[in-house]
């Protein structure tokens, strides 16, 4: 048993799947699905990094920070859902005060224009990417669950490209939580309504995974500028009742997914080209 | 009795000179810490960091002294720096956030706590290491220790070779456990010149 849970893809996929289904199944039409999300990424926390506090490195502070979401989130999903100013600030708040915590020692080793300008963008790079998915999902759980199985699935590769075996594993539980919860609404009678917040989690794990795959590993900071591009793929595929949830759910995840192998492949072909 | 005391005083002056604790400069061209570490029970990696600076303070006739080393853990070695493939190599794999987080903490240090000495010998050194924010106690046995002049410039100089296990878990570097090991093995080979 010991040696299955050793295994790097039961440890970032199977589990976190069977994990996430557990709870998305009976959640699938409340503002909790998010939660299925958040079974995922706990489970691979679990089982690689465990949850001690010390070090408090930045990969420690994005659990945290993940840990924090899938509590607040869905307690805030209604607010989010709204347009308007008081989501906006909500969602730059929350990329503005993660990324500068998350990023904190990080950016101190730089000079301060270096750094000042390194802590803008990531926190850019974070309010787009949070605002993006808001803006695909909002009240579309279904597109939500697929753009986010693009993200998780798209930022693993993206972060083993940047030497971050253990920051790809994160990315690729969260889009194995999508999946389950893309299975389960799939699965449902029925549209599903709530739960969408769970994009925002996916996007905030998955976003904070890029930038540390950029800041603490090799991953240069231009391959994250493609995946700005997902969650406004994914709000081309418009939700329609005729059309099969599974269609729906494919035709969002494909589209999604497009930018994130866009990313990939500049990763790849950088990385190549720098040898 | 004013000339008496002035004579003793000019006899003790150079002992008193010769027992003051000296102060040398590590010589990092010449001195580097190794490490060795199980690869999924099959073979042994070998590996070291290449920038090690710091400094020793010591004091033969006492036969105390203090060591600070400051190792930059972005140098990490273990002969895979850059593939022709593309794909990340070991040594950037090592700086990432996965193992020695290079980026976030780009000094390891250890600083001595007690040098031992058994008779003129210096046995072991007492001291802490800090890695990835966290001190820990760690003991390194002292395999060689000599101090004379260079062979060449004749410039006085010491030299040592310490060894000595860590648990990298104890560091919160848990990546990759137990297929790659746990304990590291150290090797630490010194050249320090007087400051």
């Amino acid at each position: 048993m010991e040696a299955l849970f050793a295994n790097p893809a039961v440890q970032a996929g199977l589990a976190p799947f069977v994990a996430a289904l557990a709870l998305a199944l009976p959640l699938r039409n409340t503002r909790w699905l998010a939660w299925s999300v958040g079974a995922a990424f706990v489970v691979v926390i679990a089982l690689t990094m465990g949850f001690a506090l010390e070090p408090m490195t930045s990969s420690r502070k994005l659990v945290l920070a993940g840990l924090a979401a899938v509590l607040v989130l869905p307690l805030a999903e209604r607010a989010l859902a709204a347009s308007g100013k008081a989501r906006w600030a909500l969602l730059a708040l929350a990329a503005v005060g993660l990324s500068a915590w998350v990023l904190s020692r990080l950016l101190l080793q730089k000079e301060t224009m270096p750094a000042l300008v390194a802590g803008a963008g990531a926190a850019l790079f974070l309010l787009v990417l949070l605002d993006g998915m808001q803006r695909a999902s909002a009240g579309a759980p279904l597109q939500a669950a697929s753009a986010s199985m693009a993200l998780g699935f798209g930022m693993g590769p993206l972060a083993l490209l940047g030497a971050s075996a253990q920051l790809a594993q994160i990315a690729i539980a969260v889009g194995a939580g999508a999946a389950a919860a893309v299975l389960a609404l799939v699965l449902a009678r029925g549209p599903a309504q709530r739960g969408w917040s769970l994009g925002l989690l996916a996007a905030l794990v998955t976003g904070l995974a890029g930038l540390l795959a950029v800041f603490t590993g090799s991953l240069p900071w231009y391959c994250l500028l493609p995946v700005l591009g997902s969650p406004w793929a994914a709000h081309l595929v418009a939700p329609a009742q005729e059309r099969a949830r599974w269609l729906t759910a494919l035709g969002t995840f494909c589209a999604a997914a497009v930018p994130m192998l866009a990313a990939v492949l500049l990763a790849w072909f950088t990385a190549g080209a720098s040898t | 009795m004013s000339r008496l005391l002035c004579t003793l005083l000019a006899c003790v002056a150079p002992v008193a000179a010769l027992a003051a604790p000296q102060t040398y400069v590590i010589d990092s061209l010449h001195s580097f810490p190794n490490f060795t570490i199980n690869h999924l029970g099959m073979t042994t990696i070998h590996g070291r960091f290449d920038r090690m600076t710091g400094k020793v303070v010591f004091d033969p006739a006492a036969r105390t002294g203090s060591l600070e080393a400051r190792i930059a853990t972005a140098t990490i070695n273990t002969g895979d720096a850059k593939r022709s493939d593309g794909t990340r190599s070991r040594d950037e794999h090592l700086r990432s956030a996965d193992f020695f987080n290079s980026a976030e903490f780009p000094e390891m240090v250890f600083k001595s706590t007690r040098m031992n000495f058994n008779g003129d010998k210096l046995e072991s050194i007492d001291g802490t290491l800090t890695l990835l924010g966290l001190t820990k106690p760690v003991k390194l046995q002292v395999t060689s220790f000599n101090c004379g002049p260079h062979p060449f410039s004749k410039k006085q100089m010491c030299g040592a070779y310490a060894e000595g296990t860590i648990k990298r878990t104890d560091f919160g570097m848990k990546f990759g456990v137990p297929a790659i090991s746990d304990e590291v093995k150290l090797a630490i080979g010194v050249e320090a010149y007087p400051e």
